[in-house]
């Protein structure tokens, strides 16, 4: 309950409130708040409107707390995701890993967007207004987990347009050494085959 | 050649599957596709191309080979001449 509510007059806050209507809350007791409040704004009644503001910020707080407990549990579902994504990676050397990067990048960015505009809006307006949002320092560990996930994943992953490593020109030479003297050495599949195994191809 | 594939064997610990995952595709895109890879010629050394691959391995590192390709030392044939690495964790 807070005892910072303001009465909400005017096209700027109705505008606003129905840019909260608009969202896709799925909560309809929210739903119903809002509505009501929205009626109190048209028929301009302050303390109506005080009331239906106190019960949609109330019905707020509580979807906003289901919200964070919803999107904190899905971290543990997106490391797996993750995982299984690196157990795919591993099994395909490739020329070029940037499409993968920007897939999962995206993704994860997209997701760690939805948890701060969560942090940043809805869970910012209700403490301002000195509702207490009981999962909100919850909110904050799964962003911190998130930011952690993202970095630890980019940090090394290889830009197909960054520097290459050295040539190491010591080998070369010693390689155009070997076959000057006329050793050629071994055919890469008959690598493949003493190492016990068969040379596959295909992409 | 052997200094290549000795280096290989060292820097995946002569490690077998990630060694083999290397090695095929290798052999499938320089015997198959060499032609895309041609025109990335070595800004020192115009007798070699890179071939460039990365890897993600069994102990959450990722590598980064560099392949020198020597296609002019005889008509037909590519010699992998040397290769260089680089290698970052994943830190999750």
């Amino acid at each position: 309950m807070s005892n910072s509510t303001q009465p909400a007059t005017g096209d700027g806050i109705r505008a606003q409130l129905e840019c909260l209507a608009r969202l896709d809350w799925d909560m309809p007791s929210f739903a119903q708040a809002l509505q009501a409040l929205l009626a109190a704004v048209d028929y301009h009644d302050v303390t109506l409107i005080r009331s239906h503001l106190n019960t949609a910020l109330e019905a707020l707080r509580d979807l906003v707390n289901d919200a964070i407990a919803k999107r904190c549990a899905s971290l543990e579902l997106l490391r797996d995701t993750w995982q299984k994504t690196w157990e795919m990676l591993k099994a395909r050397p490739s020329e070029n890993c940037d499409d993968m990067r920007r897939v999962v990048e995206g993704r994860l960015t997209a997701i760690l967007e939805n948890f701060t505009g969560l942090r940043d809006g809805p869970v910012r307006l209700l403490q301002e207004r000195g509702y207490d949002v009981a999962r909100a320092a919850q909110l904050d560990r799964c962003i911190q987990e998130l930011e952690g996930l993202r970095h630890g994943i980019f940090e090394n992953w290889p830009w197909s347009d960054e520097e290459l490593p050295p040539v190491d020109r010591d080998m070369v030479a010693a390689s155009r050494a070997a076959i000057a003297r006329g050793e050629r050495g071994e055919r890469i599949e008959d690598l493949i085959r003493r190492l016990g195994a068969n040379p596959t191809q295909g992409e | 050649m052997p200094l290549v594939s000795a280096t290989l064997g060292n820097i995946l610990a002569s490690r077998r599957e990630p060694l083999l995952a290397v090695l095929n595709r290798l052999y499938d895109q320089l015997g198959n596709h060499a032609d895309r890879y041609r025109s990335r010629r070595d800004p020192n050394d115009p007798d070699l191309f890179d071939y460039v691959l990365y890897l993600a391995d069994d102990q959450n590192d990722w590598h980064t080979f560099r392949f020198s390709v020597d296609d002019r030392q005889a008509t037909g044939f590519l010699f992998v001449v040397a290769v260089s690495h680089r290698q970052g964790k994943l830190r999750i």
